[in-house]
């Protein structure tokens, strides 16, 4: 049961927005989300939100699949809609008791829950259209600039390789330890939330005896094999851009601009 | 032939955590392996052998005694990574040896390491996963391959960096019947090429493939010699702990009978034949 939880949220296909180069991709969605904030009306968030669908339909990635992995976001989506609606002073439109609703609160809170959804919508396309290993190639290429001020790139890109390949390892160690307790009568399920809590300190404690055993065991593994031995590493698959990531930031770039030209003009 | 790793007089401390007392892993124990041979080290859980292995390549370094690989001494700290790069190794716990998410990836872990081009990386890739029948698994994730599998693939990381010598702790020790069976034939096949191999066991069955059998207790060496050498004093095992094979222990048990049987008396089909043999000297 534990182990068919699907790691991060990548969706599998061949589209050309699953070919672009992870750099790009994240370069692109990082200039995006800051785009968001510079957009002040409804048309901006129009067109930014055009040229989301556009890149979702590209994409081949199901709009029911985009919007599964972001249930739990709505609640604080709609939650910030609720205060902003509230907070702001100005021309009173309806008022409840103590609460008065203006027109100012309600653009307010308005714009901020359409630029909170295309924010989130941009970037888990990130992470749906990117393997999370391409994902950590593209951040440590990115990263590696900074390494001359002493960001150690690579060692952090290595980390999140490891976090990841490890996750389902870990999972089945949990598996694992929650069936031998509850086999001795260990109770998860009832109780209240600190019963509960507490019922987890036998879990978490061989979990983490397990998962430092396993670092000692894979660090020897990987000196084994010359990691650390201050040879310049090399990559098999060395990212180079092509073609279509030239496109793709062309493409962007007039995005931009676009949206610069609707800031300054209208 | 030339012995491709010396071990000499190789004693291993260490301290232990709890009270700070001195413990001798291993005292004293002599070793060679010839180019291209293939060795086995059996002995109990506690005996020493996987500090032996781990002194073999480097990552652990002898308190007393000298490691030679390729006439290269261990202790140098100038011959660490080329030591290495000569001898390569594959662990007991599958998963806990496996770096990337993506089998192909893993594998090319070990060259990417040592500043291998590219192109020659994905060749050796692509040679070391068809050497281990994996290669239609190289873009799947480890944790979906059964046990025996993730261990092949562990075996190709070492095999792509085209090491002259893969030394095997307990490879197969995690592993159900049908992965050990995979994976002791993949290490005869690799042996066969002309790798040196040293294999790390606790079962009879397996250090009976090899070409030469140490024998280890309690951090000594106790026994050494062919596979045929050593089962002649198959009394002496069977007082260490550890098994015989079947065809052995049938014939010791024959012997203590007063049957005459041959001593070098090793497989199934042997005794079988001999058994027969009997029988129809019997009926003339």
């Amino acid at each position: 049961m534990i182990r068919d939880i699907t790691l991060g949220q990548f969706y599998p296909g061949s589209s050309w927005v699953h070919r672009l180069d992870p750099r790009v991709k994240i370069m692109v969605t990082i200039f995006y989300i800051v785009a968001l904030f510079v957009v002040k009306d409804f048309l901006g968030f129009a067109i930014a939100a055009a040229a989301l669908a556009a890149v979702i339909i590209i994409s081949k990635v199901p709009l029911r699949f985009i919007l599964r992995g972001l249930k739990p976001v709505f609640i604080i989506i709609g939650f910030t809609f609720v205060i902003n609606i509230f907070m702001l002073d100005g021309e009173v439109i309806v008022s409840l008791g103590p609460l008065d609703i203006t027109r100012e609160g309600l653009r307010t809170a308005a714009f901020m829950v359409i630029r909170l959804i295309l924010l989130i919508i941009g970037s888990s396309l990130l992470t749906l259209t990117t393997k999370p290993m391409n994902l950590t190639d593209g951040i440590e290429s990115l990263l590696s600039p900074f390494r001359k001020i002493g960001l150690p790139a690579h060692e952090l890109a290595m980390m999140m390789t490891i976090a990841l390949r490890f996750i389902p390892t870990l999972l089945e160690e949990t598996d694992k330890i929650m069936k031998a307790q509850m086999a001795r009568g260990a109770d998860f399920e009832s109780g209240n939330i600190m019963r509960r809590a507490r019922a987890l300190i036998p879990i978490l404690v061989p979990l983490f005896i397990s998962a430092f055993r396993i670092a000692q065991d894979l660090a020897m593994a990987m000196e084994a094999r010359c990691y650390g031995s201050g040879v310049k590493r090399t990559r098999m698959n060395g990212m180079k851009l092509q073609r279509r990531d030239l496109a793709a930031v062309l493409i962007f770039i007039g995005f931009l601009a676009l949206i610069a030209a609707e800031r300054i003009l209208l | 032939m030339a012995d491709f790793i010396r071990v000499e007089n190789l004693t291993f401390e260490y301290v232990k955590s709890e009270d700070g007392t001195r413990v001798k892993a291993l005292e004293n124990v002599s070793l060679n392996v010839e180019k291209g041979s293939f060795a086995a080290v059996i002995g109990q859980n506690g005996s020493g052998k996987s500090t032996l292995a781990k002194n073999i390549n480097g990552l652990l370094v002898p308190s007393e005694g000298k490691v030679y690989v390729d006439g290269m001494d261990t202790s140098l700290k100038e011959n660490l990574w080329e030591v290495r790069k000569k001898v390569a190794m594959v662990f007991q716990n599958p998963d806990n040896q496996i770096v990337s998410s993506v089998v192909e990836d893993d594998v090319a872990f070990g060259p990417e390491n040592l500043g291998v081009e590219p192109l020659e990386i994905r060749r050796r890739v692509d040679e070391a996963l068809k050497a281990v029948e994996m290669y239609d698994h190289r873009k799947k994730a480890p944790h979906l391959l059964s046990g025996g599998q993730k261990q092949r693939v562990a075996i190709a990381g070492a095999v792509a960096m085209e090491p002259e010598c893969i030394v095997f702790d307990e490879p197969t020790a995690m592993l159900d019947p049908r992965g050990r069976r995979e994976v002791m034939s993949i290490i005869k096949k690799l042996n066969q090429k002309g790798i040196t191999t040293v294999l790390i066991t606790h079962f009879m069955e397996e250090a009976a493939e090899a070409d030469r059998i140490t024998v280890l207790d309690q951090g000594r060496k106790k026994l050494e010699g062919t596979p045929r050498e050593i089962f002649q004093s198959a009394g002496r095992l069977l007082e260490i702990g550890l098994d015989v094979p079947p065809a052995v222990r049938l014939s010791m048990l024959l012997k203590e009978r007063d049957i005459k049987i041959p001593a070098e008396i090793l497989t199934e089909r042997e005794i079988v034949d001999f058994l027969k043999s009997l029988r129809e000297g019997q009926c003339q």
